[in-house]
């Protein structure tokens, strides 16, 4: 995906990785992500999804390759550095949780912006608000639920108000509640202009919310491109072990039963649409 | 920092002498050289036991991952040497160094060169009770685990600016709970899903959990 005239947030040029025991996660892999893009990355486990986020921050450092943000290369640049720009949220909540409470959870976040006592108070107060866990304030993080503290851990890192975002696989294990505070989460991160990249196994939520997606397999990128495309590719959707969303799977029953002018259907409205004007043409006719 | 040393106790398989061996043999050797080194208090004794394990590191096709572990002892080899040099002396201090080095070296050489797996056979074999054997290859076989997490951990906090190098001793001791608490909250976590996923099963199984496969001798 190209764009004319504006430079991209993140660009990643012919990067790979290798583990020390010799495995190559990461292959040749160049990418672009601009300013208040939503992009999702798929594939199989052990296609290289964490391991090329984790590039992002400084985590891992490439064997070979340059990534540069803002226009900055960051292979000199510390996590520390790294990690006011870029904000991961990872799957496991319970793995940076240990405060005392809630409140002095997302406390130790702002701590390295070293800001003063009343600032670092007034930020926390507005995240707690903004993500409805107030009335947890004083409460141990161990001891909320799952979900409960899945929105602390994200809480925790969009206090610092990193221009990009990334979440690995934020849906994993949420309700239909949590799932919707997410996506009107995104939302809002999005108008403000954020970079949001989304690490999911779910199709159906990267078919609806997620306008760009990145397909890997094997360290390597295999497509990227819009969404809608790329899913209802049925050969690439075998290669990275994903389904195809489920508007996809009515269609193609549509068409082995006759119906083959649903091929170019996308979206749930239009298949509306087409129903809806198939049963007015069928009902007209008797 | 990394934690990267924690993988210098996670069995990799390798083509060496070493790999092949009998982890019973491994074991005896271990043990061999963690008393050795606590008898002598001397720096010459524990100097040559230190070099003795060399060429054994180097036949394994050890040397990189032993080195971690090594690198990721100085914090305490410090700490060793500041104690032992105000209380004793700096000889004393040297010594001591090398008998931590042996005693972490010969567990190293262990924990990389066995399988979880066999380390369980090779304890029934020895004709030590089922259960004790079974927890000992669980503890074992969660070592690596222990280390993966605690690097992800590591991770999850320096993603939000956790710097790890902090002066003053103090200081360095406050900066370790943020990953030792969640480290020791997500262990005990997961020792009761495996307590509660082995309670399912019960009772254990012996044949079909250890004896589906002999134990090979070898040299």
């Amino acid at each position: 995906m190209q764009r004319v005239k504006e430079l991209p947030v993140v660009m990643i040029r012919e990067i790979g990785y290798s583990y020390p025991n010799g495995t190559e996660a990461l292959k040749n892999i160049n990418l672009n992500f601009f300013k208040g893009e939503l992009i999702g990355i798929m594939g199989k486990n052990g296609a290289g999804k964490t391991s090329l986020i984790r590039t992002f921050n400084g985590l891992i450092r490439p064997t070979y390759g340059t990534i540069y943000i803002d226009n900055e290369n960051i292979s000199s640049k510390s996590i520390a550095t790294l990690s006011k720009k870029v904000g991961i949220i990872f799957q496991n909540p319970f793995h940076q949780l240990f405060s005392n409470s809630v409140e002095e959870e997302i406390k130790f976040s702002l701590k390295s912006f070293n800001l003063g006592k009343e600032e670092i108070q007034f930020k926390t107060d507005q995240i707690l608000h903004e993500f409805n866990l107030e009335k947890y304030r004083n409460r141990s993080p161990l001891n909320l639920s799952g979900g409960e503290s899945k929105k602390l851990a994200t809480a925790s890192i969009i206090c610092r108000d990193p221009e990009i975002l990334v979440f690995d696989e934020p849906t994993l294990g949420q309700d239909a509640k949590e799932i919707e505070f997410f996506i009107n989460l995104i939302k809002s991160e999005r108008k403000k202009g954020k970079t949001i990249i989304i690490i999911t196994h779910n199709v159906e939520f990267a078919y609806k919310y997620l306008p760009r997606t990145i397909l890997m397999a094997d360290g390597q990128i295999i497509v990227d491109g819009p969404t809608k495309k790329v899913l209802n590719n049925e050969f690439l959707i075998k290669q990275t072990s994903l389904i195809l969303p489920q508007i996809r799977q009515f269609t193609l029953v549509l068409q082995q039963n006759g119906f083959h002018e649903v091929e170019d259907l996308l979206t749930t409205n239009e298949m509306i649409d087409y129903l809806r004007n198939l049963i007015k043409h069928k009902s007209s006719h008797i | 920092m990394s934690l990267e040393f924690l993988n210098a106790f996670k069995f990799m398989k390798k083509k060496s002498i070493l790999h092949k061996m009998d982890p019973r043999a491994k074991l005896l050797f271990s043990i061999i050289y963690t008393i050795s080194a606590l008898l002598y208090t001397k720096i010459i004794p524990l100097f040559f036991i230190f070099i003795s394990l060399i060429p054994i590191i180097l036949i394994g096709k050890l040397f990189k991952q032993w080195i971690k572990s090594i690198r990721g002892l100085s914090f305490l080899i410090v700490f060793i040497i500041i104690l032992n040099t105000l209380f004793m002396s700096l000889s004393f201090a040297i010594a001591m160094i090398f008998r931590i080095l042996i005693m972490v070296s010969a567990f190293s050489i262990f924990f990389l060169t066995v399988d979880p797996n066999d380390f369980a056979l090779s304890l029934i074999s020895m004709k030590i009770p089922y259960e004790f054997a079974f927890s000992f290859s669980l503890a074992f076989r969660f070592v690596p685990t222990i280390a993966t997490e605690a690097q992800n951990i590591l991770d999850a906090q320096q993603s939000r600016g956790y710097e790890m190098q902090k002066k003053g001793l103090i200081n360095q001791i406050k900066n370790l709970f943020p990953l030792l608490i969640p480290l020791i909250i997500c262990s005990i976590k997961r020792a009761f899903n495996v307590a509660e996923a082995l309670e399912s099963i019960q009772p254990l199984d012996h044949s079909i959990v250890y004896h589906s496969h002999s134990l090979l001798l070898r040299i």
